[in-house]
């Protein structure tokens, strides 16, 4: 197991006051919070921010944690000295089941055991659901977000789905497990919209059922369609002919590539709407592309003369005549 | 470091859903569109929060839920709760609001502006995407 520095990581001295630890907390926490952030590691950051406050606001585990000395480095093999908390007292913040299992083996190894001692692995999670709990509980809902392909949103499918599922043995242990489940994707389905799988959260304590499994959709960035919503954009390149000509072009959707037709005299970033080849639905969205100019390289002494006869010919033609830059 | 669940509720990380697994039977969910809607017990519960927290959130116009005909019987006072249905939309915007304040310490106007300025951003990111592309 690694050693974790934890002012390293909320970036403060290690005699900073309560105050600035909890300063530094807050700036890091709004900058990393998975529900605000867009940064790649965000989650990552977040939950090893959260545990080095957890320690650090904690004056009782701040102390302990300080005994350890300063002499270990971030990421250095650790190995808790024997006794190492002898003499401390915690007082009795109880860890759920969840909040265990968000904080790293090194935590655990110093504060798991003292925490958790009389706990079991049922009915450790409280939550901030509250309510009198009976020996008969319905196991936790879960709800996690899955990326799919656009095109699963225009056909349907099914997806194996792989989830990381914390739980805790008999001897107070966390740890995760893996849990795949093959999940219908319906067609027509939105970024952001939920799919429930009744029974397929946590399992019930005692008799009581298991809750159930969220799974919010998120697109998978893709290389040329962006979606809005139920509408799906595409920008389509066209050549100056086609532009100014008209043509029909054929033209990809995730539902199949169609033939579109380039109305005469279309300048660039002109919008084409597809109605009805958005997602699908009831009220299915639209398609749009929007139209780019390509221009034809020109590598070698024909395809400039090409060109320079183009410039002759449209002698007239000023595309700066808007800006008032004219002569 | 072993992989963690992320919030008090036991969310698991952003899955990437790859093709279907050979051995695991198929599930098939319940699409949570505008037809499939929620009462206040099941928001709770997602979102692992108390009824009074839900009632706070209608309170200050973060949601608003739709208000389904209720019997006589029910329609009594105290059971104005039974009546709402909210969307998959309402439940995801409750759960962002109670991690954001349970997380960031800040009041439920200090969260209904982040959600709002959330939005703006969404629509901002995806204007500059359309930008970038071209």
């Amino acid at each position: 197991m690694e050693y974790k520095d934890y002012y390293k990581i909320m970036g403060v001295a290690r005699d900073a006051p309560q105050e600035d630890i909890k300063r530094a907390y807050r700036k890091l926490a709004r900058k990393y919070h998975p529900d605000v952030s867009k940064e790649a590691d965000a989650e990552a950051r977040f939950k090893e921010v959260g545990e080095a406050y957890e320690v650090l606001q904690d004056p009782e585990k701040r102390a302990a944690y300080d005994r350890l000395g300063a002499n270990w480095k971030a990421n250095q093999e650790f190995r808790p000295p024997p006794d190492w908390n002898a003499g401390f007292e915690f007082s009795g913040h109880e860890f759920s089941q969840a909040d265990a299992a968000k904080y790293s083996d090194f935590f655990e190894s110093l504060f798991g055991g003292n925490f958790r001692a009389g706990f079991g692995a049922e009915g450790a999670s409280g939550g901030r659901g509250g309510g009198p709990e009976g020996f008969h509980r319905r196991g936790e809902d879960r709800y996690a977000k899955i990326l799919i392909g656009l095109e699963d949103a225009y056909e349907g499918a099914t997806r194996a789905i792989t989830l990381q599922i914390p739980q805790v043995d008999a001897s107070g242990h966390v740890s995760t497990r893996e849990h795949t489940l093959n999940v219908k994707i319906p067609k027509g389905i939105r970024a952001r919209q939920q799919i429930r799988l009744a029974g397929q959260g946590a399992p019930g304590h005692g008799q009581a059922p298991a809750g159930d499994l969220y799974l919010e959709i998120e697109f998978r960035p893709h290389p040329y369609y962006r979606v809005d919503g139920s509408d799906v954009y595409l920008d389509l390149p066209v050549s100056p002919w086609e532009a100014e000509l008209g043509a029909t072009v054929k033209t990809p959707t995730p539902g199949g590539i169609v033939d579109l037709k380039i109305p005469p005299r279309s300048a660039a970033g002109k919008k084409l709407r597809l109605k009805g080849r958005g997602i699908p639905g009831k009220t299915p969205g639209d398609f749009f592309v929007v139209l780019q100019i390509a221009l034809p390289a020109a590598p070698i002494e024909e395809d400039k003369d090409f060109y320079r006869r183009m410039s002759e010919h449209f002698k007239s033609f000023n595309p700066r005549a808007g800006l008032g830059a004219t002569g | 470091m072993k992989s963690k669940n992320g919030h008090q509720d036991s969310s698991p990380c952003v899955q990437g859903a790859q093709g279907s697994a050979a051995d695991t039977p198929e599930l098939s969910g319940t699409l949570l569109d505008d037809q499939h809607l929620l009462t206040v017990e099941d928001v709770c519960r997602v979102c692992a929060v108390r009824i009074e927290y839900i009632e706070e959130l209608v309170e200050e116009g973060l949601i608003t839920p739709q208000v389904e005909q209720v019997d006589a019987l029910h329609a009594a006072k105290g059971h104005e709760l039974q009546s709402w249905r909210f969307t998959g939309m309402h439940m995801r915007q409750a759960r962002i609001a109670a991690h954001l304040q349970s997380d960031l310490g800040i009041n439920l106007a200090g969260v209904a502006l982040a959600l709002q300025l959330l939005d703006e951003v969404e629509v901002l990111r995806m204007r500059v995407k359309a930008i970038d592309a071209t």
